[in-house]
């Protein structure tokens, strides 16, 4: 087993060892240290909108389901495992249901999770107590829930949700501002992609705006200019005519906080709208904020939303990203449109549109990413070079009172996470991973 | 586009010319495997879709999610793009092999906007970046048939695993 020391020597402020990338032995330490003790997010609420609606999920590669209760409304991060012998209980994506009822001895369930019954129960003796909560679908020891937004930790201990998100909070209100009644809604569906390559690389992605225009040069046209993406904005400008990145890339600007989590500065023509759907939309916006306000709510400071390690939020095109680490080769992604409730319908039907062309499967952006963070899997297998360089502008990182800001090109974003890693990895003591012993 | 309203005790009309529709829709899966992508758009109309849902049984794709949901417009950008000389996601290219089978031909009830539907089960077999790849599903075709040529209003794929998590997909199915 890699000691604190050697985990510790793989990680430098401006450049990480290649085994981060390539090490099954390191993945599985990511899952028991990183993940195993990190808030991830789980789901939003409006995915469960009913009493005895649930969906299930993979979270740090295990099953869980979040539920609503049937009894008291509250929504459970439970995980997807029978009291009795183990089976997964809850086969369905989603689903509503009065009790969870095992599928091979027809052990059932509470929506809390509870033990409710067992079948022959005679055969199990005086001593069986059927409310020691082990035999029950185990709920994750901690769970947390901010504007809709439910975050679940495998762990017992550590810090509680606000203080571990801190700044990132404001970026959640951010989101529950542009909706004219305050609240989302995720009910749109879902993209899912798979890549060969190690989840780290979705992450760092997320906040890299040095890549844009090289990575994404087949959706721009000769003067530069994305295609269109939504209907009421042109395109972005990527590139001057000689194709060489804007300077806005640079102007933008970065911000880095603690736990490694941090954000990008706003896109241009951001906060920018026009025609039927964009005025209705406004007026809906006005509303509730009044024209002043609503202008400033529209103008979101901030593009991509890193929530280390598993979440980034969207501002521009609303929507949720989830990262699922499979192996240490292979990474799941899930892209869910944040639909603005007291919006037209039409408004939040062109954010599931331009998700489609930006985010799909088979999208034109997304897909050229996925091509480089294959590639890279690849890349770092060869041994002539042991460290992967994320060097640009270090050293001109500039303090704030929350953290530190960057030049938007800068590598800044992916520096901050991997100090994170190295706290995380270097604290050899897995805490506590079940409360229910 | 609505989803299809294709039932099984719908009984197929016999009288429609079999052969006709077979070839077209032959010869359109070809300008795919072929990537012959401006031929192939040109078989659709201008108020054309191309979908492929995320979902079985998909009622919208406005307000799900969808895997292609294409118009003519969107279709074109999607072909540039492919004929970019910077897609990495396509370098080297995709190749892939289509086979069409158990097709069954109606004709559309009066006053649908085109004239008849195709259906058929497609197995897709792609070799992107070095590994093959098995795709199944059931294609359904909306055609016209105006002025004696064919022409497609609507190509529905529904893939047996559309709610699963994909690798890139880079050639429309
Ligand atoms: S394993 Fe679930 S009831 Fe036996
Ligand atoms: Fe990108």
């Amino acid at each position: 087993m890699l000691s604190t020391t050697e985990l510790q020597g793989l990680v430098k402020p401006d450049r990480v060892h290649r085994r981060l990338y390539q090490d099954p032995e390191i993945f599985e330490l990511e899952m028991e240290r990183i993940f195993g003790r990190a808030w991830l997010y789980v789901g939003h609420e409006s995915q469960v909108p009913e009493k005895g609606d649930f969906i299930t999920i993979d979270l740090a590669r295990q099953p869980v389901v979040m539920v609503r209760d049937r009894a008291d409304g509250e929504v459970h991060v439970l995980y997807n495992r029978c009291g009795h012998r183990g089976a997964v209980v809850c086969n369905q994506p989603c689903g509503n249901v009065r009790l969870f009822r095992c599928c091979y001895h027809g052990w059932s369930f509470k929506t809390s999770g509870k033990l409710a019954a067992v079948p022959l129960e005679a055969g199990y003796g005086e001593d069986f107590d059927k409310t020691d909560p082990q035999f029950g679908m185990v709920p994750l020891p901690r769970v947390a829930n901010y504007g809709g937004f439910i975050f679940a930790s495998l762990s017992d201990s550590g810090p509680d949700l606000k203080t571990y998100l801190g700044p990132m909070l404001r970026t959640i209100d951010d989101i529950l501002n542009l909706a004219p009644d305050g609240e989302v809604q995720v009910s749109g569906g879902v993209h899912r992609y798979v890549f060969d390559g190690n989840w780290k690389a979705q992450v760092e992605n997320i906040n890299d705006l040095y890549h844009p225009p090289f990575s994404h040069a087949s959706t721009t046209k000769e003067d530069g200019r994305q295609f269109q993406r939504q209907g009421s904005n042109t395109g972005a400008q990527l590139t001057d005519e000689d194709g060489n990145p804007i300077s806005f890339w640079d102007e933008t600007g970065i911000r880095a906080f603690d736990n490694g989590h941090g954000y990008c500065g706003k896109l241009p023509d951001s906060g920018s709208g026009s025609g039927p759907v964009f005025e209705a939309y406004l007026k809906a916006l006005e509303g509730r904020h009044g024209p002043e306000r609503a202008k400033e709510v529209l103008d979101v400071p901030w593009h991509n939303a890193i929530f280390y390690p598993n979440l980034c939020i969207q501002s521009m095109a609303q929507h949720i990203r989830v990262i699922r680490p499979i192996s240490v080769d292979r990474t799941e992604v899930n892209v869910y449109p944040i639909l603005l409730k007291g919006a037209p319908q039409e408004y939040n039907q062109q954010i599931i549109r331009y998700l489609n062309i930006t985010h799909a499967p088979a999208s034109l952006i997304q897909t050229d990413d996925l091509e480089a963070f294959r590639r890279i899997q690849s890349g770092l297998k060869t041994q002539g070079a042991e460290w992967v360089m994320l060097a640009r502008y270090f050293g001109k990182d500039v303090p704030t009172d929350e953290g530190q800001k960057g030049m938007g090109t800068s590598e800044l974003e992916m520096r901050n996470q991997y100090k994170a890693w190295a706290d995380y990895m270097t604290q050899p003591q897995p805490r506590s991973n079940s409360h229910a012993s | 586009m609505q989803a299809s309203t294709y039932t099984a005790n719908q009984p197929v009309v016999e009288n429609l010319d079999h052969e006709r529709i077979q070839k077209f829709v032959y010869h359109e899966s070809r300008l795919l495997d072929e990537r012959r992508f401006e031929e192939w758009i040109e078989l659709f109309d201008d108020d054309a879709t191309y979908w492929v849902p995320a979902q079985i049984d998909q009622q919208s794709p406005l307000n799900q999610l969808s895997i292609f949901y294409d118009d003519k417009e969107l279709m074109q950008t999607r072909i540039a793009r492919l004929r970019h000389e910077r897609i990495h996601v396509d370098d080297p290219q995709t190749r892939s092999v289509r086979m069409l089978s158990n097709l069954e031909i109606e004709s559309a009830e009066p006053g649908a906007g085109y004239d008849l539907r195709a259906r058929a089960v497609l197995c897709a077999i792609v070799f992107f970046q070095q590994k093959q790849y098995i795709y199944g599903g059931r294609c359904e075709y909306q055609l016209r048939d105006r002025n004696n040529a064919l022409s497609i209003y609507c190509k529905r794929v529904n893939l047996i695993n559309c709610d699963s998590a994909f690798h890139p997909l880079v050639v429309p199915f």
